[in-house]
């Protein structure tokens, strides 16, 4: 159990840095990258949980993390695009607003 | 869903629900530019055709759960229907129309209007500088007496950056199809299911289409909006998914007519309840999360907006409501109410108060959303105490979402409204509505209608939920929520007063002269919200029928 519980500790670590991250910086893609260390620490703590039983894994959260991986990766390509359409856009590469106001 | 005889159901008509929007949605997508709006009309069909199914079915049967593949509940994957989940799915394909039809005339009217704009381009420009040349002497005494006004150049630059604003979101209106279907999907598969892992899917999925329908404008503006809702969003699922996970380690399954049987109350599923909550709180944009709501919400073209503010945001308050009613151990509920009622009622105040600070139409139905929101979660406080079980809980149930759908209906045909006002004039301020009502009677018409219903007046759907909500708080002694709702109704009709206030002003004489591009709006860009605005107001009269539909497997109904 003690495994468990350290990697379930660690998965909330990581799930902190992750979400200080998103809230602190301005930057665009540490914002991505933010979020993609708060999935990632999601994925440790299903791992973990599947683990939880000292006789058997259970393959249930196993099949949780590849589901959600395929939703990390397809949310992190489409926030990629943004980021870099806004950069194009606005030569802007965090969401401060400078220009535009006004009609929308 | 406790007691209630559960039966399965032999023929795929949910997952067909699910499966011909998504379908669509890939044809579409393959098919290339013209043939988006051929397979939407068709998908409307079929879900059209397959959720009266489902509600027939749900009617005379009682609540549907459908094994998808064969594989029933602890491994596979249940689609789940009762009156609840019908009448949302009835919601979403009547407003889900609409909305199609009026995007169809919507993307077309703005590549006309473009079109007509080039070609006008030499005569305005040197009609432009005609103007500059002569010193426009009765703009400036105009514009001393009303100094809001815009003088009529800058009238012109307004219009015609309106339209060139437009340029992208017509390259881009192709994908406009596929994204709905896909949201459509997403929908109609997040009102069946009954897993809270597939619900976490099924919210991504929404996510990821909601975004990419809000850059469709392609500016700057509206890019930076779908790209702050998207790490919202993302933040509020993966706090929804943390929860998720200490719930399974907890109870060891995820599945929601086994959670409701399982779920002990102990500090881990507490912790688990209120990270699910306040995840899916965020994506409700309910008070201390509403925050990036108007932004969104008045970036994206009329026909996302709608789409997004009628559908989208009742989603995961479907999911609350399960959850609340179902799945929580019951004696945590009351606490857990009264705080969502305390948001909620925050939320009234503070919404409507924004709102009728607001300069801009969109903006103004932004904020007003976000009290309109406030207004159903009144249902959870007022329906709690399920453990003695009066009658009003019922009663809050039933007017908490009769409020949701009546909203549904109205605020997308504001939606709209203000859409076809945008494309006229160019812009959406208050104060250029001036003396407006005469040219444009049926928009704002339709305004009229629908804000009618926003504030709760008789016979519209927004009223008779108010009125249930009020029976209930005063049946139930909890008279300060009664209190609540009456200051909220006054507010709405300053806040929608707002909007109607320099529209029956006198004329002026500048603002008649208004050019707008030759091309005219379609007729069914003005009639089809205004329909829509008419069946929330006599949704107060016909709402005995959905009324019994939601007693079909709701909560209340084994006692």
């Amino acid at each position: 159990m003690t495994k468990v519980v350290f990697y379930s500790l660690v998965a909330v670590g990581l799930f902190t840095i992750g979400f200080y991250t998103l809230l602190v910086e301005a930057h665009l893609l540490r914002k991505i990258m933010a979020l993609n260390i708060m999935f990632t620490s999601l994925f440790l703590l299903l791992i973990a949980i599947a683990a939880r039983y000292p006789q058997a894994i259970d393959p249930l959260p196993h099949a949780f993390v590849l589901i959600g991986i395929l939703i990390a990766v397809s949310a992190t390509a489409l926030a990629l695009t943004l980021a870099r359409r806004i950069y194009q856009e606005t030569g802007q590469t965090d969401l401060s607003e400078k220009q535009e106001t006004g009609i929308s | 869903m406790h007691n209630d005889i559960i039966i399965t159901s032999q023929s795929p008509w949910m997952a067909l629900a699910i499966m011909i929007p998504l379908l669509a949605a890939v044809l579409s997508f393959i098919g290339g530019r013209r043939t988006g709006p051929l397979f939407t009309l068709a998908a409307m069909v079929g879900v059209l055709v397959s959720v009266s199914w489902i509600a027939v079915q749900v009617w005379t049967q009682g609540p549907q759960s459908e094994a998808v593949g064969g594989w029933a509940a602890p491994l596979g994957r249940e689609l789940y229907a009762d009156g609840l989940s019908v009448l949302m799915l009835l919601m979403t394909a009547i407003v889900g129309s609409f909305i199609t039809g009026y995007a169809l005339q919507y993307f077309a009217h703005c590549e006309a209007s473009l079109t007509s704009l080039s070609f006008r381009e030499p005569s305005d420009v040197s009609k432009e500088q005609a103007i500059e040349a002569v010193p426009s002497l009765p703009h400036a005494v105009l514009s001393s007496e009303h100094s809001i006004v815009p003088v009529q150049e800058e009238k012109q630059h307004i219009e015609r950056e309106g339209i060139q604003k437009n340029h992208k979101l017509v390259h881009n209106s192709h994908l406009f199809w596929p994204l709905w279907l896909l949201l459509w999907s997403g929908l109609n598969a997040l009102f069946l299911s009954s897993d809270l892992f597939n619900l976490y899917i099924i919210l991504t999925l929404i996510i990821l289409a909601a975004v990419s329908l809000i850059s469709l404008k392609g500016r700057a503006i509206a890019l930076q909006a779908s790209m702050r809702y998207l790490l919202v969003a993302l933040f509020a699922t993966s706090i929804y998914l943390l929860g998720l996970a200490l719930l399974y380690g907890a109870v060891g399954t995820l599945d929601i007519k086994s959670l409701a049987l399982e779920l002990e109350a102990n500090p881990t599923t507490l912790i688990a309840i209120v990270l699910i909550v306040i995840g899916l709180l965020i994506k409700t944009a309910l008070f201390p999360f509403h925050f990036w709501l108007p932004a969104t919400y008045a970036a994206a073209s009329a026909p996302v907006s709608a789409l997004l503010s009628a559908l989208v945001l009742k989603g995961t308050f479907y999911i609350l409501l399960r959850l609340g009613f179902e799945v929580f151990p019951i004696e945590w509920f009351p606490t857990l109410g009264q705080l969502l009622g305390l948001l909620g009622a925050i939320a009234i105040l503070w919404g409507s108060w924004q709102a009728w600070q607001q300069e801009h139409l969109n903006r103004l139905i932004a904020y007003s959303i976000i009290a309109q929101v406030g207004y159903f979660f009144l249902l959870f406080p007022l329906a709690s105490n399920m453990i003695d079980a009066p009658p009003w809980g019922l009663m809050a149930w039933k007017g908490g979402i009769l409020l949701a759908l009546s909203h549904a209906l109205a605020i997308s045909a504001m939606f709209m409204a203000s859409g076809n006002l945008l494309l006229r004039l160019g812009t959406d301020r208050l104060d250029h509505l001036r003396g407006l009502g005469q040219r444009y009677p049926i928009t704002f018409l339709t305004l009229a209608i629908a804000g009618m219903s926003i504030i709760g007046l008789p016979p519209s759907g927004g009223f008779l939920g108010n009125w249930l909500l009020l029976n209930a708080a005063y049946e139930s002694g909890q008279w300060w929520w009664a209190g609540i709702i009456v200051i909220g109704i006054f507010l709405a009709i300053a806040y929608i007063g707002k909007i109607f206030t320099p529209v029956f002003d006198k004329p002026i004489a500048q603002s008649v002269v208004f050019e707008k591009t030759p091309v005219l709006l379609p007729l069914s860009m003005t009639w089809l919200p205004l329909l829509l605005a008419f069946i929330a107001l006599v949704l107060g009269l016909v709402a005995t029928s959905p009324l019994t539909l939601l007693e079909i497997g709701s909560p209340f109904t084994e006692i």
